[in-house]
């Protein structure tokens, strides 16, 4: 939990993806109390935790990137064993896996996605949960169908999308292509204008002067656009932690 | 790959926003014409010259869709349009009829497909803008565009061979 605008947000962004935890910025000390109690109640709803994913590679699959949707929105770390966090009571927990197939993952009719084992720790139990076998395949036609994805994950990608933009920007940033990372910085701020997110946009307008006069984005701007884009797969009420 | 219409950045195959703009994609992929062959175009010519003889349609309908690879026959009545294609998962709107059990989604039919509909005297079917086309008697419709029936034409939805059955209507 970093508070205020002097903490080093990718050590402890490295930190808790490594081990299936989150990271979160608190603006404002009023926000203090109701993070701790957000964070105290998903403790006691916890149903299941340590969920480990154990990934067998597969030829020509790639897996580019991870994102836990929910709960505690965050990126996961892409190691052999994936972290994906906790399960709470009631409550789903989504990731979104993004693959690249290549030609030779495609054996006869199908593509093995995902070939790999599922480990979670369930503390109520007495004895130890066995490992959850994970297999899954996709047929592979010669027809080409374009159809869109399930609504809600067109609606996740859209917002991650817009997370990932500014994760582009920041790695622009850091190979000093200034230019490109502003121009990037405007297009988040005029997708997150159109979507009615206006306090995070003109956030990102004002860094975007900032990169263009001094190279680089301020402390605490840097942490508002990372976590306010993370934010907005939140609900509203739980958003506002992060405005 | 995929370029953006609205920045011309290039994204994976698959991408369903722009990685630079953000704009949505509109999913296609830049086309590239296939060469075929005379011995294909013959070769097809004379798969299509074997039209079969049309099996008789039940009597209580007004048409009926004969699956030619399982040999099912669908009798149809009571309305007069029914909508083609495909259950899926979270999908909003439904097709009347659900072609699932007949290797729909491996023939390449769409969710919602087609339509077929009676209207006086006349039977006709409407692609709904599918992927992968109807075709009548070989020939591909025009998206949203009315195409007449007749006892014994075959519907291709995709791959997936139909072949109209009709009463006299």
């Amino acid at each position: 939990m970093g508070i205020g605008k002097e903490w080093n947000d990718v050590f402890l962004e490295v930190l808790s993806t490594r081990t299936g935890g989150s990271t979160a910025f608190i603006a404002q000390p009023n926000d203090i109390k109701r993070l701790l109690l957000e964070k105290f109640n998903a403790l006691a709803q916890t149903f299941a935790e340590d969920i480990t994913l154990e990934v067998s590679p597969s030829a020509g699959v790639d897996l580019a990137y991870a994102f836990r949707l929910q709960p505690d929105p965050s990126p996961i770390a892409l190691d052999k064993q994936l972290h994906l966090g906790s399960i709470l009571q009631d409550a789903s927990t989504s990731v979104l896996f993004e693959y690249i197939f290549r030609p030779e993952a495609v054996k006869s009719d199908s593509v093995m996605i995902l070939n790999g084992m599922l480990k979670v720790s369930i503390a109520a139990q007495p004895f130890p949960v066995p490992p959850l076998r994970i297999n899954l395949k996709r047929p592979v036609s010669s027809l080409v169908e374009v159809e869109p994805p399930h609504p809600k994950i067109v609606q996740a990608l859209s917002r991650l999308m817009l997370y990932r933009m500014q994760e582009r920007a920041r790695k622009e940033i850091e190979n000093g292509n200034i230019d490109t990372a502003t121009r990037q910085l405007q297009a988040l701020a005029s997708n997150l204008l159109a979507q009615g997110e206006r306090s995070l946009a003109q956030t990102i307008l004002l860094e975007v002067n900032n990169l263009q006069q001094k190279n680089t984005l301020s402390e605490e701007g840097s942490k508002k656009i990372k976590y306010g884009t993370r934010a907005l797969f939140l609900e509203s009420s739980k958003k506002e932690l992060v405005s | 790959m995929i370029i953006c219409t609205n920045c011309q950045y290039k994204n994976v195959s698959g991408a369903v926003f722009c990685a630079e703009c953000g704009a949505q994609l509109d999913g296609v992929e830049t086309l590239v014409t296939q060469a075929i062959t005379d011995e294909q175009i013959a070769e097809e010519l004379k798969k299509r010259s074997g039209r079969p003889e049309p099996v008789s349609a039940p009597s209580n309908s007004w048409i009926s869709l004969h699956l030619m690879d399982s040999g099912k026959i669908l009798p149809l009545a009571s309305r007069n349009e029914f909508t083609l294609g495909r259950l899926s998962e979270g999908q909003p709107i439904m097709p009347d009829i659900d072609l699932t059990p007949y290797q729909a989604y491996a023939s390449g039919v769409s969710r919602l497909h087609a339509v077929v509909k009676r209207e006086d005297n006349r039977v006709a079917v409407m692609d709904l803008g599918s992927s992968n086309g109807t075709y009548v008697n070989g020939r591909r419709l025009n998206p949203h565009t009315e195409e007449s029936l007749s006892h014994g034409d075959i519907v291709a939805l995709g791959k997936l061979k139909i072949q109209i059955l009709l009463r006299n209507i």
